[in-house]
């Protein structure tokens, strides 16, 4: 009776745990109770059981979502940080902004929400990296602790080579090589986070985590994104000599819009994705 | 673990866990190592949710196979899970037998 009601488990199950299980049954006698249990457990693992490969291909998809959206933001960020500064000199946008304050409002919403993205970005994925870290300290794991030290290194050296340049007034040589470095740093610091992630063992659960903080972040980069392009042409329309008056030329805009839009569409791709994958996570 | 868990496998993912914080066992061996410390007869069938569970979370992890049974062993992070239970039941423990003594009588 108890080895007829093994049958009930899903196969996936069986394969896994069957023979152990048929092997326990031999070694204790099967009581009204034992078969009563069994056909309960065959319905939990009907309802819950997930077999460990498609936990681990799940883990890994979300994985490489979460590092194809922190990518997209990097592209994104950089095109932000083109634009962001286009009050500059406020000479000469204050008067326009005062004749047409749908400029400032645009400018202003779409800072706002380039900072609500980069929000989203450190609340769902620093508890990801905080937990790979501690976990590869615990296993001594000294190449994914390398990681680490590379994006932290970067970060740290992207924060000073910002400050050498906003304290002084650097030549334009040195503002140039300060770019050079700041990419150099920047795509280093990008890859060793991707890496990080990706080397990880974290759990399906854990990284469903990061999913609502996703979310902020895709609508974030898509409010600034439009918020940048109606910039764009209320200045065309409205003034256009704002874009040879102010620091942010029609070349940087466009790129700044170009990179917006590309790291937006690769972050809004990716968020669809997720949201296809089952929402199961095991019994846990 | 408690706060994840509240169905009929909760207190058998407590029990297991600490079968395995004694050293690697399997299921028979666990079985009987439970009864030996608590009392409990786990059935083969909540045994087995309790292992999956266990397993899926990696709190435990399999063993080669020795002849038909496999024998399974406590991971890092099942101790840390076990150790938080455990604080979480002594300070249970410790909150009961304090209100006890409020209401007097033998202890």
């Amino acid at each position: 009776m108890a080895r007829w009601i093994l049958r009930l488990y899903p196969s996936s199950w069986r394969r896994r745990y069957g023979d152990e299980m048929a092997a326990l049954l031999e070694d204790r006698p099967a009581t009204f109770v034992t078969c009563l249990d069994l056909f309960i457990g065959a319905l939990d693992a009907r309802l819950n059981y997930v077999p460990p490969e498609r936990t681990v291909a799940m883990a890994e998809r979300l994985k490489a979502d979460i590092v194809v959206r922190f990518c997209a933001f990097v592209l994104f960020g950089l095109g932000w940080l083109l634009i962001a500064r286009f009050n500059d000199p406020s000479a000469t946008f204050v008067p326009a902004a005062a004749a047409h304050p749908g400029l400032a409002i645009l400018l202003d919403l779409f800072r706002l929400a380039g900072i609500l993205a980069a929000i989203g970005i450190a609340v769902g994925g620093l508890p990801l990296v905080a937990l790979a870290v501690q976990r590869a300290k615990r296993r001594r794991e000294g190449g994914t602790l390398r990681l680490f030290a590379w994006a932290g290194g970067s970060a740290l050296g992207f924060l000073l080579a910002t400050l050498a340049v906003a304290v002084g007034h650097p030549p334009l040589p040195y503002v140039l090589a300060y770019l050079a470095l700041s990419l150099i740093l920047l795509i280093l610091g990008s890859a060793a986070v991707s890496m990080l992630v990706l080397r990880a063992d974290l759990k399906e659960r854990e990284l469903r985590h990061a999913h609502l903080p996703a979310v902020l972040v895709a609508y974030g980069m898509l409010s600034s994104l439009l918020a940048a392009i109606a910039l764009g042409a209320l200045v065309a329309v409205t003034g256009p000599g704002l874009f040879t008056s102010q620091d942010v030329g029609p070349l940087m805009f466009s790129l700044g819009v170009l990179l917006l839009g590309f790291g937006t569409l690769v972050a809004l791709l990716g968020g669809h994705r997720v949201s296809l994958t089952p929402a199961g996570g095991g019994p846990a | 673990m408690a706060r994840q868990e509240t169905g009929r496998f909760s207190g058998a993912l407590f029990l297991v866990l600490s079968s395995l914080a004694g050293g690697p066992k399997h299921g028979y061996a666990m079985i009987e190592d439970i009864r030996a410390f608590s009392g409990t007869e786990l059935e083969p069938g909540t045994l087995y949710g309790a292992i999956a569970r266990l397993e899926q979370r990696g709190l435990i992890e399999p063993l080669p196979m020795e002849e038909r049974r496999r024998p399974y062993r406590i991971t890092p992070s099942g101790v840390e899970a076990l150790r938080a239970q455990v604080a979480t039941m002594a300070q249970v423990v410790e909150a009961g037998q304090g209100r006890l003594r409020l209401l007097g009588g033998p202890r």
